[in-house]
């Protein structure tokens, strides 16, 4: 039976050449964009190395401390001192790394500018995020504590900065000082945009007075035994943060409500296509409860965001596929009323449309697939995502997959439930109504 | 006519609702592409107020320094500067007073008619307008008459001066009171000249009403900080890489241990408009093939209906019918149908500004209506068109024959 | 084999109510051949959807060999079509995109005969109308006459009891209209195939061992 499908679908689709362009063109379309889109959120939610513990990584990028009448508000990153004393004495995780946000500097070299990207970061930074090195090794607790001019950089870098990337041992200048380069490291793509940088050195070269910043520029990840573990370290993490009110500066004294959450990897790219809404109701004075519903009502509403504007993209085409296939029912009717008077069911004949409609979803999903693939390709080398390593993984092919069948059954369903129930005599007579 | 039209689609709802729910998401996807082009162009279009081309944004870091230290500093620096002769003028401003600027200072002023006019703030010395080249349309940009004034001197551009004084109404020497919520006086300025624009965020930002207060590096009621780390320079056509790096190397070496970025304002121009005509291109070229896909189905599904209706054509033939008449029957029944579903679309339209979903006037509503109305006729013409050929060619013998 | 008693058929639009079929009674015995004749819109046709369960009368009771059928469910009536009745139609309605042998096949499908023995069956089908020469071409290239012979093979490949032919050789000349209508006898008196057969050519109706005559809807004799 099947068989029969197949073959009868693939001659139908052969004899009207135009129709089968148009219905391919859209299917084909309408895929690709879908499968565009979500190999780079799959980039961005599931990046592999170094981010390969991503599903035990907890993040805190935000800080906000605000007077108990929430008549102030101060939100930056946290600050190094804040981090170093209270984040660094938790017991709950694994591992726990503070590093600084992006800092980008020129240097200047035979008459060309260069650009280059760094991060303070600690030694377990290295151990929570596997970086592929090339040739070296990362700097340790050792090079950290002594403050060590010691740098790891990327293979870009070493390449802009030295022409070569056996450069282990050489000095590169980072923001007016000189560094000795000690790890080269594959490239990280930009997208991963709390670890992507160009070189990395131990915050505690840093030349700013960090020691003493409360608020400032970095940022906390917590490796967990599991993710089990993560409402227990944030509930650790709550209590050291409401212990630090006591080292408080001077300037901020008054402001002793302090939030700081930790988040998931998904609950951050959540937050970065929704705009976090800072809910201040008078009634959560208990700081316990902001932090747990913070992250998650967002992460909710990303994926309903993202499944709302896939299904109203698709709409447009499964629309169009549909009044395409209604149109060709009635070349058709003869056929219809033929299978009909020799003992095709309804359900049958459904079957039949449905098959068609998939096989021609399928054939313009391998075209999208191809045309997918070179798109990222092409995206991957024109640097308009720093290093990015888009790909069509497994991740993305199952929901091209998936997109497929939908697509199929969507504008399938209809012209073939409205096929199906043509009366035999109307369809051999070759009217319709 | 027309209400033969309307008939023959009415009695065949049922098959054409479907077409027009798909013409109708079409005009929607138009519109909504067409409305955010519009409302980005209509901003490209106002004019900026300054200059681009030779001007480098210099950008100071210094870390924990005392106030003094560092006045002393750019004291010194500014006095350094007219030694390069590849520096025309040099200005210092706040960071968020020069040109493409990514964060915005903005207070509430409120005029004599207790009106609160958002205002953005800018803060920049004597030499700005040299550098920028900001036109000056009343009054006068600051200069040393202001070192001794009573009164704080403000520079205000042409959207403040009608939002606080009224269109036209002439500023220069009247005084602008800044109150705090509990209406409390906290400042008095007074006008000592008008520019006509300044839209310092680049290209595609609104003009906003804007008050330049005047900064001076010996003034010590400002706080050195990102008040005065913007330094603006004019330099001579020409002048390259060379000499940013011999500039940098120079700033470095006076300041001990600074940091200094330059970024020609042309390039901070060129890549920010490169970034808003990536984002329009992605999801207009996206469009473009979703309204393809529809155009090309609507042809082919006109063109069955041709087929379908062979025998209605041919009657119409052998009734009288010329084939012109025919072809001009089947573009106006897609037409009719197109206008029906254009018309729910603009009442769709029509929800962007009475909800009020962007911050945009009507104008380019209706602008983008417009043409999206226009561009789904110009569809529906040229899809109707082949079939309607094709029908104009049916021979009534034939026609009628075929049943 | 079929019995009909009492059937009306009324085909009611909105505003007009039409009476197709009036009181009529017939009852076809196993291996008959009988034509049906009439002028246009006298009812033939609808007798002839009637019979082979492609239609439902208003009132009356139509059977089977035997089987009344009470309720026109889809899937029980669609079984008995594809059992016990073999179609040929006027303008043939082969499938354009499938080749001679394919057609053929098409009451096989619903089935669920494995393809190898579908294939023997629809050569064998090919064979007996004469067409075994062409079973890899499409009904494009085919003749009026070959057309018909393909039908008639798709007709008799699921070995029905019943042929019902509404107006077999219409769109034929009369050369080809007889080879068609031998082919029937053939089936007729070899195989004791009931057929029931519409026509308008006397001649044709001739040769058939009964006349049924309708005229606006009723049986006349």
């Amino acid at each position: 039976m099947l068989e029969n499908y197949i073959k009868i679908a693939w001659k139908v689709l052969l004899r009207r050449k135009f129709f089968t362009f148009v219905s391919l063109f859209g299917i084909s379309f309408t895929i690709f964009v879908l499968l565009v889109a979500t190999s780079i959120l799959d980039h961005a939610v599931d990046p592999g190395r170094p981010q390969i513990n991503q599903s035990r990584i907890l993040v805190a990028d935000r800080f906000m401390a605000t007077d108990s009448a929430r008549n102030s508000v101060w939100m930056s990153s946290p600050g190094f001192m804040l981090l170093n004393r209270y984040a660094k004495t938790l017991k709950t995780p694994e591992l726990v790394s503070i590093h600084s946000g992006s800092n980008t500097y020129f240097t200047y070299m035979e008459g060309n500018k260069l650009n280059f990207t760094y991060k303070f970061t600690d030694d377990t930074f290295w151990q929570i995020y596997k970086f592929n090195f090339i040739k070296g090794k990362p700097f340790g607790k050792k090079d950290y504590n002594e403050a060590q001019h010691v740098a790891v950089i990327t293979e870009y870098a070493a390449r802009k900065y030295f022409y070569q990337t056996d450069v282990i041992g050489k000095f590169i200048e980072v923001d007016g000082t000189d560094y000795r380069v000690i790890g080269v490291v594959e490239n990280v793509s930009k997208i991963s945009s709390l670890i992507f940088s160009d070189i990395w050195v131990p915050a505690t070269t840093s030349k700013d007075d960090i020691d003493n910043e409360f608020m400032g520029s970095f940022r906390l990840s917590v490796l967990a035994y599991s993710p089990d573990d993560f409402n227990e370290i944030r509930n650790e993490w709550h209590k050291h943060l409401r212990a630090s009110v006591a080292d408080l500066p001077e300037n901020m004294v008054r402001l002793t409500t302090l939030k700081c959450v930790l988040k998931s990897n998904e609950e951050m790219i959540a937050e970065l296509l929704i705009e976090p809404q800072e809910n201040f109701d008078s009634k959560t004075t208990d700081q316990e409860q902001v932090v747990e519903t913070a992250g998650i009502s967002n992460y909710q509403l990303f994926y309903l965001v993202i499944a709302g504007v896939m299904l109203l993209f698709m709409l447009l085409p499964s629309i169009n596929l549909v009044n395409i296939n209604l149109s060709r029912m009635i070349e058709r009717n003869s056929e219809i009323g033929v299978r009909k008077a020799f003992g095709a069911t309804q359900k049958i004949l459904v079957g039949q449309f449905i098959t068609e409609n998939i096989i021609l979803t399928f054939i313009g999903g391998v075209i999208s697939l191809i045309a997918a693939g070179i798109t990222l390709s092409i995206i991957n080398n024109s640097g308009i995502i720093m290093h990015a390593h888009l790909s069509l993984n497994f991740t993305v092919f199952i929901f091209g997959f998936i997109t497929c069948v939908v697509l199929g059954f969507v504008s399938g369903v209809y012209p073939a439930f409205r096929m199906s129930k043509l009366h035999p005599v109307e369809a051999l007579r070759g009217g319709s109504k | 006519m027309i209400k033969h039209l309307f008939k023959l689609i009415w009695n065949r709802k049922r098959s054409t609702s479907l077409l027009m729910i798909e013409v109708f998401l079409s005009f929607l996807v138009l519109f909504g592409v067409l409305a955010v082009f519009y409302y980005n162009y209509s901003f490209y279009t106002e004019p900026t107020g300054f200059e681009y081309k030779n001007i480098w944004n210099v950008e100071l870091n210094w870390n924990t320094e005392s106030d003094e230290l560092v006045r002393e500093k750019l004291i010194q620096l500014d006095l350094s500067l007219k030694n390069f002769s590849e520096i025309e003028y040099h200005s210092f401003c706040s960071r968020f007073s020069r040109p493409y600027s990514s964060g915005m200072w903005s207070t509430g002023l409120t005029n004599e008619r207790e009106q609160k006019i958002s205002t953005v703030f800018n803060l920049a010395d004597d030499n700005f307008t040299k550098v920028l080249g900001q036109k000056v349309v009343e009054g006068r940009w600051f200069n040393d008459e202001d070192i001794a004034a009573a009164l704080n001197p403000v520079v205000i551009n042409d959207a403040l001066r009608n939002e606080y004084f009224g269109e036209n109404v002439s500023a220069v020497g009247k005084k602008i009171i800044d109150k705090n919520d509990k209406g409390d006086v906290v400042e008095t300025y007074m006008v000592v000249g008008v520019i006509d624009h300044y839209k310092y965020r680049g290209e595609f930002e609104k003009e906003y009403p804007l008050l330049v207060q005047r900064l001076s590096l010996r003034d010590t009621s400002i706080d050195a900080g990102w008040n005065n780390n913007t330094m603006l320079l004019r330099v001579k056509p020409g002048t390259g890489v060379a000499f940013e790096e011999k500039l940098v190397k120079y700033i470095v070496d006076l300041t001990k241990g600074w940091k200094v970025k330059v970024d020609p304002v042309e390039q901070l121009r060129e890549s920010q408009i490169t970034e808003k005509a990536n984002s329009i291109l992605v999801s207009s070229s996206i469009a473009f093939f979703l309204i393809l896909n529809v155009a090309l189905g609507l042809m082919g599904v006109i063109w069955y209906s041709v087929n379908r209706r062979k025998s209605e054509i041919g009657l119409r033939r052998a009734i009288g019918a010329t084939g012109k008449k025919i072809s001009v029957q089947i573009i106006g029944e897609a037409v009719v149908l197109g206008t029906f579903a254009i018309i729910i679309g603009i009442v769709f339209a029509m929800q962007v500004p009475i909800l009020s979903i962007m911050d945009t006037t009507v104008g380019i509503i209706l602008t983008a209506i417009f043409s999206a109305s226009t561009l789904i006729y110009l569809l529906i013409t040229i899809c109707s068109l082949y079939p309607s050929i094709l029908a104009s060619k049916i021979q009534p013998i034939e026609a009628l024959h075929d049943e | 084999m079929i019995k009909l008693e009492n059937i009306d058929k009324v085909y009611r639009t909105k505003t007009v109510e039409t009476l197709a079929l009036q009181n009529v009674s017939i009852n076809v015995g196993k291996g008959e051949f009988v034509s049906v004749m009439g002028p246009s819109g006298s009812g033939k046709s609808t007798l002839l959807n009637i019979m082979g369960l492609l239609d439902e009368p208003t009132k009356g009771v139509v059977s089977v060999e035997g089987n009344i059928i009470k309720a026109y469910r889809d899937k029980e009536i669609a079984k008995m079509r594809n059992r016990m009745i073999g179609f040929v139609f006027q303008s043939y309605h082969l499938i354009r995109d499938l080749s001679v042998l394919d057609n053929v096949q098409i009451p096989l499908l619903y089935r669920n005969m494995p393809s190898k023995e579908r294939k023997q069956l629809a050569h064998k089908a090919l064979d007996r109308v004469g067409l075994s020469a062409r079973k890899e071409h499409f009904p494009s290239q085919l003749s009026g006459g070959q057309s018909q012979r393909v039908a008639i093979a798709r007709a008799i490949i699921g070995n029905p009891e019943i042929i019902l032919a509404d107006e077999p050789t219409g769109n034929l000349d009369s050369t080809m209209g007889n080879e068609i209508l031998d082919i029937l006898i053939d089936l007729n008196k070899n195989e004791s195939t009931t057929i029931i057969m519409v026509t308008h050519d006397e001649r044709m109706a001739d040769k058939s061992e009964r006349i049924i005559r309708f005229f606006d809807g009723c049986q006349v004799n």
